[in-house]
């Protein structure tokens, strides 16, 4: 079990690193950090951007570049962006933002689809079925941006609009210069969160339920359901006893699996919804070709993904004793 | 996925079918040529199964309308989306159905080159990833061996960078051309294929039919043209559809990021973008590129499942 885990880890920690040269490499021969500099009006003087240069480390060799950066990520330090401010400090914050995000959403989703998902699977074939089928696939045909500038248009400003108050934010991921006691916060998180929740949530949603519908009718054919109806045991325990607990399985393992592209779908939510976490950190660091920036986000996001993955696997041998050996 | 003894043909029968091009009306007598009537009542079944599934074919029809509404609708329509026109800013009229722009273009034109592009980078995209896939699964799972184990850690590999950040830095890289946005989108979608491919020819190449082409002296590639992918080509289709749908939301999220197709072209992804800070003033510019958006993919969604439960029977039942 632990040299397993041992294993993975170790595993993992090479595909980074060498995903980090890829990218360091790539990053630098395609991107000028000194351009905009360049492309001054008027034009600025040799020296200046000689001056840059040096203050940047871009007169050193890339590999001892990278090598320096890579020395200093194992120690927990990312470096500076290109306007010298470090990026721990703004990462971290951003991070703290999209985790809200993601948990949020994943909470959601998971909760509706096994819900949906068995409501479905015991009604197999009747309209409620066909209905969240039907839904299921809306959801996972609908581009997130567009989900989410509709759920903008419509059901917040009706709702505010309705109770007369804002209550459901769309911009932003907390209001700017909040000035209350901690339940005051918690309301205004909350009320940003509710429209990029549902945003992101959908589509894990409408895949995690159809999941949650096809393992339940495999489990509600096995022996031991037949089993457990023959005996007299309710119809009620019978399903949720019996079947959903081990339908849930299944699921719990792709929930993990899929938490790194829920983490990947925010980006575009925080984009509709103007949030400035994780998302515009890597887009603004890819727009102006900031290594570190970019990097940093990779090496979090791939971490990430990577634990989480890990815990896919263990769970599933905790969940499942015929797994365990 | 790949029992063996729901696929269709046994090499006889494709070699009488081969010798044979005949016409789909007329149906050869059971008596003769028994052998030709199976295979191809397995495809028409297969077609008949598809029928069946009423919204899939619904969908279908609705698709192909979209498709190629989207590829000719810009050349059909008077105005070129960047050409520009004496007036500017103009309500919708007779003549300008969706109005007129800031900086004078009529507001159809780009509608109907956005939706050209986006369709034309899924379908590239489909093609693209599903013919690579294609070739990598069948080498891999044809040859087996050191073949096999190269090929697979290399799609491995594919799959475990942190896919979006060098995604989206290839596609900053790159940027503006569709053709290119294509490439990078196909070069990220392949590897789910191959590896099906790969795991239809492991157990594919066991069979008996197989056995038999090669004792009758067909070589590798005859082997596996005429024999192994006709028999994965139901996992290979419903795939190619999958990643139709896909293609098409990853080509208009990453436009609509910026990403993607820059202007003066346009996508639907970028056309949502720019409806949405004119929403209200011309809140159908907004809705309707999005809303092709949702109908392209759900159809292909619908068509997908239709063709998933036509190529396989067995395995909707339990599943669906």
């Amino acid at each position: 079990m632990l040299g397993f885990v041992v294993r993975r880890l170790v595993a993992s920690a090479i595909v980074l690193v060498v995903s980090s040269v890829l990218i360091y490499f790539t990053v630098t021969s395609f991107g000028d950090p000194l351009a905009d500099l360049r492309a001054r009006n008027p034009p600025v003087s040799q020296e200046v951007i000689d001056a840059r240069r040096a203050e940047l480390g871009l007169d050193e060799p890339v590999h001892e570049r990278y090598l320096t950066w890579l020395g200093d990520v194992v120690t927990g330090d990312f470096g500076e962006d290109l306007d010298g401010q470090p990026v721990n400090e703004v990462l971290w914050r951003r991070l703290g933002r999209t985790l809200r995000m993601v948990t949020a959403a994943i909470a959601l989703s998971l909760v509706a689809a096994v819900a949906v998902g068995v409501l479905s699977a015991t009604r197999q074939y009747s309209k409620t079925d066909y209905f969240f089928t039907f839904s299921g696939f809306l959801f996972l045909s609908m581009p997130v941006f567009w989900l989410g500038a509709l759920l903008k248009e419509f059901l917040a400003v009706r709702f505010n609009d309705l109770v007369g108050r804002r209550i459901v934010f769309t911009t932003g991921s907390e209001s700017p210069r909040l000035d209350t006691d901690v339940w005051g916060r918690m309301a205004d998180y909350a009320g940003h969160l509710i429209l990029p929740t549902l945003a992101l949530g959908a589509v894990s949603y409408a895949a995690w339920s159809r999941y949650q519908r096809n393992s339940m009718l495999d489990v509600m054919e096995s022996d031991y359901i037949k089993l457990a109806r023959a005996k007299g045991a309710s119809r009620s325990r019978v399903v949720f006893r019996h079947g959903l607990r081990n339908a849930l399985i299944p699921l719990t393992t792709v929930v993990a699996i899929d938490f790194g592209a829920v983490f990947g779908g925010a980006i575009i939510t925080e984009q509709v919804f103007g949030w400035s976490a994780m998302g515009s950190l890597l887009i603004d660091g890819l727009r102006e070709y900031d290594v570190n920036i970019v990097l940093a986000w990779m090496m979090v996001t791939g971490a990430i993904a990577i634990a989480f993955n890990l815990v896919a696997d263990l769970l599933y041998g905790v969940l499942d004793p015929r797994i365990r050996q | 996925m790949n029992e063996p003894e729901t696929r269709p043909s046994d090499v006889a029968a494709e070699e009488l079918e081969d010798r044979r091009p005949s016409d789909p009306g007329v149906q050869p007598g059971p008596t003769e040529e028994g052998l030709a009537v199976a295979t191809r009542s397995q495809r028409r079944m297969i077609v008949r199964r598809f029928l069946q599934h009423r919204l899939a074919v619904i969908s279908l029809v609705i698709l192909v309308l979209l498709i190629v509404g989207s590829l000719v609708g810009g050349r059909l329509w008077r105005y070129g989306y960047a050409e520009q026109l004496p007036e500017f800013n103009q309500s919708p009229s007779w003549g300008h159905p969706m109005g007129i722009d800031a900086i004078g273009r009529d507001l159809l034109a780009k509608v109907l080159r956005g939706a050209q592009r986006s369709v034309q980078v899924a379908l590239l995209v489909a093609l693209l990833s599903t013919t690579i896939g294609t070739i990598v699964g069948a080498v891999a799972g044809y040859y087996r061996g050191v073949l096999d184990a190269v090929l697979m850690r290399v799609t491995d590999l594919f799959l475990v960078v942190p896919q979006l950040a060098v995604f989206l830095l290839l596609a900053r890289i790159v940027g503006g051309g569709w053709f290119q946005l294509s490439l990078i989108i196909a070069a990220f979608f392949w590897m789910p294929i191959a590896r099906i491919v790969r795991a239809e020819f492991l157990s594919l190449r066991e069979t008996e039919y197989v056995d038999a082409a090669r004792a009758l002296g067909a070589g590798d590639l005859r082997i596996i043209l005429r024999h192994l992918i006709p028999n994965a080509i139901g996992s290979i289709i419903v795939n190619a559809s999958i990643v139709v749908a896909v293609a098409i939301l990853a080509e208009t999220s990453l436009s609509y990021l910026g990403l993607g197709i820059a202007a003066p072209d346009t996508s639907l992804g970028l056309l949502v973008s720019e409806g949405q800070s004119a929403f209200e003033t011309r809140p159908y510019l907004f809705y309707f590129p999005g809303l092709l958006i949702v109908l392209i993919a759900l159809t292909v969604n619908f068509v997908g499942d239709g063709l998933r439960d036509a190529f396989d029977p067995k395995q909707s039942r339990a599943r669906r």
